[in-house]
């Protein structure tokens, strides 16, 4: 087993250093620099070269690379050329504001979708529920993220009005940790929350349905029914035993939820990490742009290798060498 | 009936003969085929109304025999490519904002018409043009550089190297059950750097603070660093001049100003000013703000301040600009960017100035309109009336909301969260919701910012003057504004400056009118011609 996390490390600290390098070449193969801007606004060609040196571009892009990684191995994702401060006190406020529609979407996604995976699950093959969950299930899957989201905006917010449709809290409200702790947050919070809960039914109600079709025919159903229990119980006994691999996927997918949150964030102008990253590459402000590839790329290496860790625990039958 | 069939076989061949002798012949008077044009414009990022004005121009063009690669391409490569790097393949059609400063028409004069400048894309060179671009300049004497900008204008619109296509028209939408005297601040663009409309604006209602619905966030505080939001600084930090809503600069933080010679600017500051900590702003505050900004250059500023040498303290509230070379622009684009710090709060920072993170250190202090309240990183940002001001605002305060997109900037306007919207939303979307709804007022800003066709100088066909010419009398400028930016862009004057910057325009240039068969004359005279399906050629060589 020590031989086995050992192996993962290692691949997992290859896999973050070539995404690293991979990013690292992207911004800078783009035809513009992010002095462009300031270009148009008359700014002299001396003043660039000063911007230039200040932010680490004026090298050759080797000379830049060498120089990025060193800076990255001692925790310096360097200064936000928009912000004027080090990347990682950039991103940090927008990481909680982030947390705060991933962890409750993807947990009250999982919770939904997998009841209804039961449901659908247990219900007669072929019949109306299991035809009408799978076809729910499919075009939620089919619709991009934006999608949900401009539909619950269009009806909840626009032509209802019954939550706002934009921002973390109203303009007038408080500050602080208390802003986090009042009911004009909660009102906020509303949409976007279903937009991520939304997102994240259909994976979990397919994988909980797979599974119980599958557990149904398993002697241990037979023998719970034998026993003469309801069969409410039966499902239950089904669905538990289905658990499995939606409890090794909801690492990984909370890794993805924060990558994949971007949209929701942008539909409902949520200040999260997401937007952020959006617009830091809008204007190429590479060290926040890198920094939070960077972190995205360590929290799905990371997710993988506890989801697979997890799953021998929880599967003794599962052992790794 | 064998003579009969011979006779229409002959007759056939001869008259097909005749046809392909005369054909051929026709074909050697013309030269090379011109070929297909690249015609590059600012792609979907910046909205629709580039792609649907290059297509109606290109479709007047095409009436010349000209055929066209449509090249959409994403805004800040469009920047550095073709407005400053000089890599314009053929042609070019986008836009220049209404900037406050542009009232001054050294952009247009200079930095994208004479040789050597870095955004003069089009890469026309003419001498005597570029020195007068530089005599301009050193004429502080507005009639003097006045006569000198119209001669200028007279020799570009002979030699035509690009044109303006259209003029835009910004809008703004505000609340009017909630506001009251919201003044339009034409020829130039909502920009906070005006009076008009944040500092005129009055509330009617007991909600005192003015909710602006906008996209972007603010990058810093720190005036020396911060170059997308300058105007936003400058709520916050007075400068020393406004630009009035008659596009000339008028006293702010300076009550007056005079220059003792070509190169000494002798300013004297109101007496009645305070920063927002309550200490008098004096001419030391002054100089030393003008000192130490020329002493560390901070590049962002670099476009603005390179002609200033220093400034030397007369008494406490008079001072002086030393200037390197006499500037006629300095009124206009210097004295109403440069900002005043106060000295007691900066000159024992020992640090790096330019990157000072004003908020943290507490010292987010000017002596502008309003104060530094609150800065929720894009979210909102909260200046509260500094109600000592000279020009203090009938309110209590501005918030600007960082709403990152248009959607959501029209919902908070229809909620009531937002007072006031600008540029932000589509001008179109924001004039059908001042139609729709009774409490939203939309007002129009023609303004001096403009659309413009661009074609490489250097090569083939448009180094030829009477292809430019011909192009250009087959420019359908009205057309454009009305299709393409539906309706809110007017036709644009002759010449290469817009005709909003009044005095400096020169109303006497022979107007251009759209007239396609006067353009393919023109073509026809230059020994141009047209093969048999259409396509325009080079005359023969």
């Amino acid at each position: 087993m020590r031989a086995y996390i050992t192996r993962r490390l290692l691949q997992a600290i290859l896999v973050v250093f070539v995404v690293t390098t991979i990013m690292f070449f992207m911004f800078r193969i783009m035809p513009a620099d992010p002095t462009t801007m300031f270009l148009e606004g008359g700014m002299t060609e001396e003043a660039r070269q000063v911007l230039l040196e200040e932010w680490g571009l004026n090298g050759t892009i080797w000379e830049q690379y060498v120089l990025y990684m060193g800076n990255l191995l001692t925790g310096d994702f360097g200064n936000s050329f928009f912000y004027r401060k080090p990347a990682w006190e950039v991103l940090f406020p927008f990481i909680i504001n982030t947390l705060w529609i991933a962890v409750p979407g993807l947990l009250l996604g999982a919770f939904i979708g997998s009841a209804l995976g039961m449901i659908v699950g247990w219900a007669p093959r072929g019949g109306k529920v299991e035809r009408s969950g799978i076809l729910l299930a499919t075009i939620i899957r089919g619709a991009p993220s934006f999608v949900v989201g401009i539909g619950l905006l269009a009806v909840f917010s626009s032509y209802l009005n019954w939550v706002p449709g934009y921002g973390m809290g109203d303009p007038q409200g408080q500050t602080g940790l208390m802003r986090y702790l009042n009911w004009d947050f909660a009102h906020h919070l509303i949409l976007p929350l279903c937009a991520v809960i939304i997102f994240f039914i259909p994976e979990n109600l397919l994988l909980m349905r797979s599974g119980v079709v599958e557990a149904r025919t398993e002697d241990y159903i037979e023998l719970v029914r034998a026993k003469g229990v309801s069969e409410k119980r039966v499902a239950w006994h089904a669905g538990r035993n289905s658990m499995l691999p939606l409890i090794t996927w909801l690492f990984p997918a909370l890794a993805e939820t924060i990558a994949g949150i971007v949209v929701v964030e942008i539909v409902f102008s949520w200040p999260g990490v997401g937007r952020e990253l959006v617009l830091a590459v809008v204007r190429q402000d590479y060290p926040v742009a890198q920094a939070a590839f960077f972190l995205l790329a360590i929290m799905i290496v990371l997710a993988n290798l506890a989801a697979d860790l997890t799953y021998s625990k929880l599967d003794p039958r599962v052992a790794y060498k | 009936m064998n003579y009969l069939v011979k006779s229409v076989a002959t007759a056939t061949v001869g008259a097909g003969s005749l046809f392909f002798a005369s054909a051929a012949l026709s074909q050697e008077k013309l030269g090379e085929i011109v070929p297909k044009l690249s015609l590059a414009y600012y792609a979907a990022d910046m909205g629709p109304v580039y792609e649907q004005s290059a297509r109606v121009l290109s479709q007047e063009w095409a009436k010349l025999g000209l055929e066209f690669q449509m090249r959409p391409i994403q805004f800040s490569t469009f920047v550095s490519d073709i407005i400053v790097g000089g890599k314009l393949e053929d042609m070019a059609v986008f836009s220049v904002g209404a900037d406050p400063d542009r009232i001054d028409p050294v952009f247009y004069l200079n930095n994208i018409s004479a040789c050597g400048q870095r955004a003069n894309g089009s890469s026309w060179c003419n001498e005597e043009y570029t020195r007068l671009a530089e005599k301009q300049l050193t004429q502080v004497n507005s009639d003097e550089r006045r006569e000198t900008i119209h001669q200028m204008q007279e020799l570009f619109q002979s030699q035509i190297p690009w044109w303006p296509v259209t003029n835009t028209v910004y809008g703004i939408l505000y609340n009017s059950d909630k506001w009251e005297n919201v003044t339009n601040p034409s020829p130039v663009a909502a920009h906070e750097n005006l009076v008009d409309p944040w500092l005129a604006a009055r509330p009617l209602t007991d909600d005192r603070i003015m909710d602006w619905a906008y996209l972007e966030d603010v990058s810093t505080y720190n005036p020396m660093s911060e170059e997308g939001a300058t105007g936003w600084m400058r709520f916050v930090y007075d400068t020393f001049a406004k630009i009035g809503a008659d596009g000339k600069s008028r006293p702010w933080a300076a009550e007056s100003w005079e220059f003792t010679d070509d190169t000494t600017v002798r300013v004297t500051l109101r007496d009645d000013m305070t920063f927002h900590d309550g200490e008098a702003v004096t001419a030391d505050d002054a100089v030393f703000t003008i000192n130490k900004i020329v002493e560390i250059q901070p590049p962002t500023m670099s476009s603005r301040i390179g002609n200033i040498a220093g400034a030397t303290k007369i008494d406490d509230h008079t001072f002086e600009f030393n200037l390197k070379t006499p500037d006629a622009t300095f009124e206009t684009i210097a004295m109403t960017y440069l900002f005043i710090l106060p000295e007691h709060l900066w000159a024992d920072y020992e640090g790096d100035m330019v990157n000072r993170d004003v908020v943290a250190d507490g010292v987010a202090i000017g002596s502008g309109p309003f104060m530094f309240k609150e800065w929720r990183v894009n979210e909102l940002h909260d200046l509260r009336t500094h109600k000592a001001h000279f020009a203090a605002p009938a309110y209590d305060g501005i918030r600007r909301l960082a709403l990152g997109q248009a959607d959501a900037i029209r919902s908070t306007m229809l909620d009531g969260t937002a007072d006031i919207a600008t540029t932000v939303l589509p001008v179109a979307a924001m004039s059908d919701l001042g139609m729709q709804e009774d409490f939203l007022e939309f007002i129009e800003i023609p303004s001096h910012g403009t659309m413009m066709t661009w074609l490489n100088n250097t090569k083939p066909p448009f180094s030829d003057l009477e292809f430019r010419r011909a192009l250009k009398t087959a420019t359908a400028r009205q057309r454009a504004a009305i299709e393409g930016w539906l309706g809110f862009a007017v036709p644009a004057g002759e010449g290469n400056v817009p005709r909003q910057t009044g005095q400096w325009y020169n109303s006497d240039l022979e107007p251009v009118a759209f007239d396609i068969d006067a353009a393919r004359k023109i073509l026809e005279d230059a020994g141009y011609g047209w093969d048999d399906d259409g396509r325009l050629h080079y005359p023969v060589k």
